[in-house]
């Protein structure tokens, strides 16, 4: 009978491309004519993304200095890098189940935290913000690396 | 097995080494074009920004990369080639276990810490990249380009402290 062998784990890649989406992009492309926006959240026409603010004049506001101003949204921009690069070193097949398992962890917990912060200011001043796609992914991440973290005792079981 | 670290930290040389900004807000309209990036200059003074591969000055929206600034831009040229041959170094070591990639990876490390000296001591006293900014200004003047390379460093020495010695 011959091993079935496997190179990487599909699910923390998932959720780690994810993540790099959320980090890097605004919106993902599904037809020449229609796009899905990534904000996490939209109040009044002004667009809050993982990576910075998008006025209704198309005026953004991002990291082109580091300035007290804008600390808060930079490191959680940094947090969320973070979290994506969890994701990709928790593709590695071939590592220690236990360090991979931890490093999943970590970034699902760090995912947590982040989905805490916008959860907080969502609901501090509700009815002012509309929920985005953003939002529902940085839970569909969480549920991803937790899942994954949770798989990895079967794979070393088969 | 590849060190990660390792080839996480050559990734991280190449855009420093090559990239002026990394952008962020990427969207597809008539191309790629992205709202906003987060930029890569080591220092900046007045209109004049310095970069691992150049000097830009956005007052006559220009940019030079070190060796079409002739004689000026020789010390930029060797820190930027320190930078490169380090990178290709850290993917080499990444890629090769025990002694020889630890070796590599720990060399790659020195240039690394020579680089960020070379541009501290040169902003803040001798000016040859083009430009200089004085103690008081400091936290104004400095670019995220050198955060990152305080970054590079320290998960570089990760990378020669987690390299797997077994061949």
């Amino acid at each position: 009978m011959t091993e079935k062998r496997r190179y990487f784990r599909i699910l923390p890649l998932i959720g780690g491309l994810l993540g790099l989406l959320f980090t890097f992009m605004a919106s993902i492309p599904l037809s020449s004519s229609y796009s899905l926006p990534l904000f996490v959240m939209e109040s009044e026409g002004t667009l809050f993304y993982v990576w910075g603010i998008v006025d209704t004049n198309g005026i953004w506001h991002g990291f082109d200095q580091i300035c007290l101003d804008n600390i808060v949204p930079f490191i959680l921009w940094v947090l969320f890098l973070f979290i994506s690069i969890c994701g990709i070193f928790g593709t590695s097949y071939n590592s220690n189940p236990a360090t991979i398992k931890k490093i999943l962890l970590i970034g699902g917990f760090s995912a947590i935290s982040i989905f805490v912060y916008f959860s907080i200011i969502f609901f501090l001043n509700f009815g002012l913000f509309i929920l985005g796609f953003g939002y529902y992914g940085i839970f569909l991440i969480i549920a991803i690396y937790f899942l994954s973290a949770m798989l990895i005792t079967d794979y070393k079981n088969e | 097995m590849a060190n990660k670290i390792g080839i996480l930290n050559g990734i991280l040389l190449i855009i420093l080494n090559f990239f002026a900004v990394i952008p962020v807000g990427i969207y597809f309209a008539v191309g790629i074009t992205s709202f906003t990036g987060i930029p890569l200059a080591f220092a900046h003074n007045g209109s004049i920004a310095v970069y691992a591969w150049g000097v830009v000055d956005i007052a006559l929206s220009s940019g030079n990369w070190w060796l079409t600034l002739g004689v000026a831009g020789i010390s930029g040229f060797i820190l930027e080639l320190l930078l490169i041959v380090g990178c290709i170094l850290t993917f080499i070591g990444s890629w090769i276990q025990g002694v020889g990639g630890r070796k590599l990876l720990g060399i790659s490390l020195i240039m690394e810490i020579v680089c960020f000296l070379f541009i501290t001591v040169d902003i803040l006293a001798i000016g040859t990249l083009g430009i200089t900014i004085s103690f008081s200004q400091i936290f104004i003047g400095i670019g995220i380009g050198i955060y990152l390379l305080v970054i590079i460093i320290l998960l570089q020495v990760i990378a020669v402290r987690i390299h797997n010695m077994v061949t």
